[in-house]
């Protein structure tokens, strides 16, 4: 079950999103317009984008590009114009917070950067803060960036420790490290342990043991 | 911003985007020297800026979607008969004085029908020179354009020149082309607009306590609403061209033969803005329709892009010889049409439909679209129009297999 919150911070920074909701009051979807106005280096973004987010029960709201602004050239763009917004995990873990869904942070966080990256991806031809393989690859690179970690075997030792252990400060790194991990990956291991995340840790453990095996590397 | 101050802006907007004056004055000065050393070489000849370059109509290029080093185009006329050389020989000829010249840092580079000098490694130069060679037409060659010209027209076919085409790695040939009555027939177009923009400014001066301080503006630098009007079409089509498929990009000459072609039917008063949208209105409402042999006078002559038989015409109006739109009648043909009228549509709804949006941000939205993001952000009238922008977040989009 997602519970929302700052939905009323979301709709006042931008005025032209409308939230629709169902007869008993559930928030079903928010429709509109906003202008992105960002700046990265040296690079200015002023553009307007329609969007349509629908918000479900069970899984993470899912966007959509309602204007025709994006190319379907575009490699991080699904077939019915949804947007390819990131990694489940680091969108849970960034804005999951005690049970709630934090939607201006996310819409801030990911959605904003999105269409930025998208144009400057068309202007320039790169991407300004990168991008992730498809699928569970890019699922493990996600990870890797996350523990800070330079292999997958090392992001799957992590994964199993987080799932099978209680958070122990004094206990040795399951990085290999050979540090103890309040020296080492403390504030990762203790978020990923945060029970609203649990779930979604515990669905990834599982594809990053098939990147591994399929790397043999483990 | 009001409607007016908006159009304020775009004027302003363009002009950025126009020779500035230091260079076009170090410009001049280059051309002149060449046609001197051409001289003082033997080589009889005097030498002439065509294209935009001598319409007053060059805006900033870009390529590979960053704003690049202008490019001037020259004409040189070699006073020799065209029965005593050959295309040849007075296309290697200008070469060979160019390349034997030490100011020079780069040898000249051959194209079809040109010589380009690359001045952009010298200190804040940041243009090129194109040097296109010939000589004057024949009589044969002329007697045939006039019979060919309407009487309109027919008083520019003198000034025609034949210019030397390479074929092949070897091979030259004669080529008939008129940029210098092109230029005339510009001009005579433009003389009214230059001249209401001119009276408009010395109203301006004389209103002003500080008249005196005020320089006049050298007239080959004097922009008139049809001049800016046209700088604007070029830029717009650059900025979208260089985002769709730079291959089916209209060609300067199409779009400023149509422009001039429509300002003759139009009010010298216009605004810069408004004038374009009459000019792509006009383009618009009566281009490719079929209809040519069949229709009134009255249509005929309003008709300003033909489709004959499944052929496209425009006819250079200095040359009858030179149909601008041949390469709509070849392979992607078609799709270059279809480009040309879809990046006028563009320009109706997205740029002239932006003047009457009632939010400012999204005004400058629709200019950052039209004139280059980079370009229109980091200009001066961003920050009448829009809020500075906030830091963006760094994320990395991913998505499912
Ligand atoms: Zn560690």
């Amino acid at each position: 079950m997602l519970k929302i919150k700052n939905l009323e911070l979301l709709c006042l920074q931008y005025p032209d999103l409308v939230c629709k909701y169902s007869a008993d009051g559930e928030l079903l979807s928010i429709e509109g317009s906003f202008l992105l106005n960002r700046v990265y280096g040296d690079t200015v973004y002023c553009k307007e984008y329609s969007i349509t987010i629908n918000v479900y029960d069970n899984r993470l709201p899912y966007a959509k590009e309602t204007g025709n602004k994006i190319s379907e050239k575009y490699p991080h763009r699904y077939p019915d114009g949804g947007l390819c917004l990131g990694v489940d995990a680091e969108i849970e873990l960034t804005c999951l917070e005690n049970g709630l869904f934090d939607i201006e942070k996310w819409f801030e966080r990911f959605v904003v950067p999105y269409f930025f990256s998208y144009e400057y991806y068309m202007d320039k031809h790169q991407y300004p803060f990168g991008d992730r393989s498809h699928g569970k690859k890019g699922v493990a690179e996600f990870y890797m960036e996350l523990f800070n970690v330079d292999s997958v075997a090392k992001v799957y030792k992590c994964m199993r420790y987080t799932l099978a252990h209680k958070y122990r400060g004094h206990f040795l790194c399951p990085c290999g490290s050979k540090k103890r991990i309040r020296y080492c990956h403390k504030t990762q291991l203790y978020n990923a342990q945060r029970p609203e995340v649990k779930s979604r840790i515990n669905k990834d453990y599982l594809s990053i043991k098939e990147v591994c095996s399929y790397e043999h590397n483990i | 911003m009001s409607i007016e101050q908006r159009k304020m802006d775009i004027v302003r907007l363009i002009k950025d985007l126009d020779l500035p004056h230091s260079m076009y004055e170090n410009a001049v000065d280059k051309y002149e020297a060449l046609g001197k050393r051409l001289n003082d070489n033997g080589l009889e000849c005097d030498i002439y800026p065509q294209g935009s370059f001598a319409t007053g109509t060059v805006v900033r290029p870009i390529k590979n979607g960053e704003d690049a080093n202008y490019d001037l185009d020259t004409v040189v006329v070699v006073h020799q008969d065209k029965a005593d050389t050959s295309a040849e020989s007075i296309k290697k000829t200008v070469g060979d004085i160019i390349a034997e010249c030490k100011r020079y840092k780069k040898s000249p580079t051959e194209y079809d029908t040109c010589w380009t000098i690359d001045f952009a490694d010298e200190n804040g130069v940041g243009f090129n020179i194109d040097v296109v060679p010939c000589v004057p037409e024949d009589d044969s060659t002329l007697t045939r354009l006039k019979e060919k010209s309407s009487p309109q027209t027919i008083s520019y076919v003198e000034q025609s020149v034949a210019i030397t085409k390479k074929t092949t790695l070897t091979t030259y040939e004669w080529s008939t082309n008129n940029p210098l009555g092109y230029k005339e027939w510009f001009d005579e177009i433009n003389s009214p607009f230059l001249k209401f923009s001119r009276d408009q400014r010395k109203i301006m001066f004389e209103s002003r306590a500080d008249a005196a301080e005020i320089e006049e503006i050298p007239s080959d630098e004097e922009r008139s609403s049809l001049q800016i009007a046209i700088q604007i079409l070029k830029r717009h089509r650059d900025v979208y061209f260089s985002r769709l498929n730079s291959d089916l990009k209209p060609i300067s000459a199409i779009i400023t033969t149509l422009a001039a072609t429509v300002a003759k039917n139009a009010d010298v008063n216009l605004h810069p803005v408004d004038l374009l949208a009459f000019i792509v209105e006009e383009i618009t409402s009566y281009a490719g329709l079929d209809i040519y042999f069949e229709s009134t006078g009255e249509y005929e002559q309003r008709s300003l892009i033909l489709k004959h038989r499944g052929e496209w015409i425009l006819n250079n109006p200095v040359n009858p010889e030179d149909n601008l739109l041949d390469s709509w009648n070849q392979s992607n043909g078609e799709q270059k049409a279809k480009a040309f009228f879809g990046w006028l549509k563009v320009i109706k709804e997205n740029f002239m439909g932006a003047f009457i949006l009632n939010d400012d941000s999204r005004f400058f939205s629709a200019m950052c679209e039209s004139f280059g993001n980079d370009f229109v952000n980091q200009s001066e009238i961003r920050k009448s129009y829009c809020p500075p922008p906030k830091p963006v977040f760094p994320a990395k989009p991913w998505r499912e297999t």
